[in-house]
C-alpha cells in the first residue's frame, strides 16, 4: 500500500545524504505570519504593533522595542493536479514513465507537506473524467492520492486534457490553497494562460512540467510509437545527430520558453526532464517559491 | 513492331495492376507492436528543420524507388510480350553474274561503245551483282573479271568507252593473234562461258553477247555450239545485234537469234533507244530467273524493354547508394 510513498522518501534521503542533512527541514514555507503558539521571530515595534506582543525581555536587552511574531498555525492545503491522460502514460526515458514522475513530484511535495501536518488534496483526470480528493493529512492519505494518480494513468485510457483539469479545480476547489500542477505540457496557449490566470488569483501556482523521451536519443533495439497517434517514430529519425541537437535545442528552447511565460503570468515552474534531477528540480522549485512568496 | 506475346504481356501487366490496386485499397490494420516503447508528443519533431530534410531526402529516394520499380516493370512488361520486327527477305538481284562480251572487230566499235556507255551507267545503281567485261575478235581477252566494286567496274567501262571511241588498239590488243580470222562469234562465246568462276554457287549468270554475226574465218565452236555450251553450264546469253547483220553475212541474225534464244535469252538488233529497253529486259528476265520464295525473318526487337529495365536496375543501384550516404 505504501509502495510509491517510500519510493518517493527513498529518491529524497538519497538526495538528502549527498546535499546536507535534514535538507528538507526548512524547505517548506509558511505563507501567513498570524497569532499562534509557534514563535516565528522578533521585529522592531512599529507603531499600531499590539504591546501584549512586545517581548519586554528582549527589547531590554536590544534597547529598542521589539515585537514577537508568531506563524499562523492554520493549516495549508497542498492541492496537486495532476494531468493523468493517456501521454502521461508515455515514457520519459526507456525505463520510467512520465506517470512515476510526476508521482515522483506530487510525493515529494506531498511528503514535505504531511511533515509539516498540512493537507494534502487531489485533482486529477483526462479528457473524459476528473476527480477531486479531499485535503487530508497523514501518509497514508497521500499515498492514497499518489495511488490515484497512479490508477488513473493508462496506456488505454482518454487523452491528456489539462485544461479540463484546471477548470475542474477552478468550478470545484473554494479554498485558497498551493496548487502544484503536474503535466506534461510543452508550450503555454493562450488557453492554458487564462486558466492559470485565473487560479493565480485565487492559489498560489506552481506548474511542474514533465519532460517527454528524447526519440532521438533512445535505443535502436525497439520500436519508438507515439501514444496518441499510433505512428511509428520512422527508422531514419532515430540516429542522426544533427537531428538529436535539434531536438535537445528545441526541448530547452521550449522549456525557456515556458518558463519565462509562466513567470509573467506569476507562475513558478520547474521542468523535469529526467528521474536522476526529479528531486532537485522539485526542491529547486520550492527554493524559488519561497523565494517569490516574500516580495 | 510486334508484340509476339501480347498475352503474356498483359497477363503480366494485369497481375501488377492488381498486386498494386490490392496494396493500396487493402485494409490496413494498426500494426501491433506489443513490445514497442511508448512516447508523447512525438509530433513535435515535425517542426525540426532536420526532420524535414530528412522527409525531403526519404520522399525522394522513395520517388526514385517507385521510378525504379516503374521501369524494370515495364521493361519486363516490354520483354515479356516479346516484340519483333518482321523482315521480308527477297533475295533477288544479289547473285547475279553479268559479262558484257564485246565483239571488238572493226565494225563493233560504235555499238561496243554505246553498250560499254549504257552500263556505265547502270553499274553505279547495281547492288550485289558483278560485272565483268572481256572483248573478243578472233580470241578472248578480259579487260576485268566479275567483280562488285563498282568504282572500279564504272572506271573500266569508261575507259572503255573512251578506247572505243578514240579508236585505241591499245585496248583491244590481244584480241588477234595474226590469223587473219576476226568476230570468231563461237570462240568468243565459249570463252566467255568459260570467264565465269564459282562454278558450285547458284548464280543467275548472263551474258550480254554484242556481235554482228560476221565471223571471218573458221572457229572453234559454231555459234550453236558454243550456245549449247553455255546452256549446259546454265549462263542465259542476251544477243545484241547490229542492223547490217543480215546484209554483211545473210541468214546471221536467224542462226544469232536462234542460238540465243535456245539458252532462254533473247536477241535485240541494236538502233536508236533500243538499248534501254534491252535492259530493262534483262534486268527483268534476271530477276525472275533469280527469284526466290520471300523468306520471313522474325526478329527479336528487345531493345525497348532491356533498356528500361536497365534504367530501372541503375536507378535501383542510385537508390541504394543514396541511402548508404
Amino acid at each position: 500500500m505504501t509502495a510509491h510513498l517510500t519510493r518517493v522518501k527513498t529518491r529524497m534521503s538519497i538526495h538528502a545524504h549527498r546535499k546536507v542533512r535534514g535538507l528538507l527541514e526548512g524547505e517548506y514555507a509558511s505563507l501567513l505570519t498570524g497569532r499562534s503558539m509557534d514563535f516565528n521571530d522578533l521585529r522592531t515595534y512599529v507603531r499600531g504593533d499590539d504591546v501584549k506582543d512586545i517581548d519586554w525581555k528582549a527589547s531590554a536587552r536590544s534597547r529598542s522595542l521589539l515585537v514577537k511574531r508568531y506563524a499562523a498555525v492554520r493549516k495549508h492545503t497542498i492541492m496537486v493536479a495532476a494531468s493523468t491522460g493517456r501521454s502521461m502514460a508515455a515514457m520519459n526515458d526507456i525505463a520510467v514513465p512520465k506517470r512515476d514522475l510526476a508521482i515522483t513530484v506530487a510525493g515529494i511535495i506531498g511528503y514535505l507537506a504531511v511533515k509539516h501536518g498540512d493537507q494534502v488534496s487531489l485533482a486529477h483526470g483526462h479528457a473524459d473524467k476528473q476527480w477531486l480528493m479531499p485535503p487530508a493529512g497523514g501518509e497514508l492519505n497521500l499515498e492514497k492520492r499518489l495511488e490515484a494518480i497512479h490508477a488513473t494513468t493508462r496506456v488505454d485510457g482518454p487523452r491528456s486534457d489539462l485544461h479540463a483539469v484546471l477548470r475542474f479545480v477552478a468550478r470545484n476547489v473554494r479554498r485558497r490553497a498551493i496548487l502544484l500542477i503536474v503535466s506534461d505540457e510543452y508550450a503555454v496557449d493562450e488557453e492554458l494562460a487564462t486558466a492559470l490566470r485565473r487560479l493565480t488569483v485565487q492559489h498560489e501556482v506552481l506548474f511542474v512540467s514533465i519532460g517527454d523521451l528524447d526519440p532521438t536519443d533512445a535505443p535502436d533495439l525497439r520500436h519508438l510509437v507515439d501514444i496518441d497517434t499510433g505512428d511509428l517514430v520512422p527508422e531514419w529519425a532515430r540516429n542522426d545527430r544533427q537531428l538529436h541537437e535539434e531536438f535537445v535545442a528545441m526541448t530547452r528552447a521550449e522549456a525557456t520558453g515556458m518558463r519565462r511565460r509562466l513567470d509573467s503570468l506569476g507562475v513558478v515552474h520547474a521542468h523535469v526532464h529526467d528521474t536522476e534531477s526529479a528531486v532537485h528540480a522539485v526542491l529547486r522549485l520550492l527554493e524559488r517559491h519561497r523565494h517569490a512568496g516574500r516580495r | 513492331m510486334d508484340l509476339r506475346w501480347l498475352w503474356l504481356g498483359i497477363a503480366l501487366a494485369v497481375v501488377v495492376v492488381i498486386v498494386v490496386v490490392a496494396a493500396v485499397f487493402w485494409p490496413r490494420r494498426a500494426a501491433k507492436r506489443p513490445d514497442a516503447v511508448l512516447m508523447a508528443h512525438a509530433a513535435r519533431l515535425r517542426r525540426i528543420p532536420r526532420y524535414r530534410a530528412l522527409v525531403r531526402n526519404r520522399q525522394w529516394a522513395t520517388a526514385v524507388r517507385c521510378l525504379a520499380v516503374l521501369f524494370l516493370l515495364a521493361g519486363t512488361i516490354v520483354l515479356v510480350s516479346r516484340p519483333t520486327s518482321e523482315e521480308v527477305n527477297q533475295e533477288t538481284f544479289s547473285n547475279r553474274d553479268i559479262l558484257l562480251c564485246l565483239d571488238v572487230s572493226g565494225s563493233m566499235t560504235d555499238y561496243d561503245e554505246e553498250i560499254a556507255q549504257e552500263f556505265s551507267r547502270i553499274a553505279e545503281d547495281l547492288e550485289g551483282e558483278r560485272i565483268g567485261l572481256a572483248i573478243w575478235s578472233e580470241v578472248a581477252v578480259t579487260i576485268f573479271p566479275l567483280t562488285d566494286d563498282y568504282d572500279f567496274v564504272v572506271d573500266q567501262l569508261d575507259e572503255a568507252v573512251e578506247s572505243f571511241d578514240t579508236y585505241d588498239y591499245n585496248f583491244i590488243a590481244g584480241v588477234q593473234i595474226g590469223r587473219r580470222k576476226g568476230s570468231l562469234i563461237g570462240d568468243g562465246l565459249a570463252s566467255c562461258v568459260d570467264r565465269f568462276d564459282r562454278p558450285d554457287e547458284e548464280r543467275g549468270r548472263a551474258i550480254v553477247l554484242a556481235s554482228d554475226n560476221d565471223p571471218q574465218g573458221k572457229g572453234v565452236f559454231t555459234l550453236q555450239e558454243a550456245a549449247d555450251y553455255a546452256s549446259d553450264e546454265d549462263v542465259v546469253v542476251y544477243g545484241f545485234g547490229t542492223p547490217e547483220m543480215d546484209t554483211l553475212n545473210p541468214g546471221g541474225q536467224r542462226s544469232f537469234e536462234e542460238a540465243v534464244e535456245s539458252t532462254g535469252g533473247q536477241l535485240q538488233v541494236m538502233g536508236e533507244g533500243s538499248l534501254g529497253g534491252i535492259v530493262d529486259g534483262i534486268n527483268q528476265l534476271e530477276s525472275e530467273r533469280s527469284e526466290k520464295p520471300p523468306e520471313v525473318i522474325v526478329n527479336d526487337e528487345p531493345w525497348w524493354g532491356a533498356g528500361l529495365a536497365s534504367a530501372g536496375v541503375v536507378l535501383v543501384l542510385l537508390a541504394g547508394i543514396r541511402r548508404r550516404s
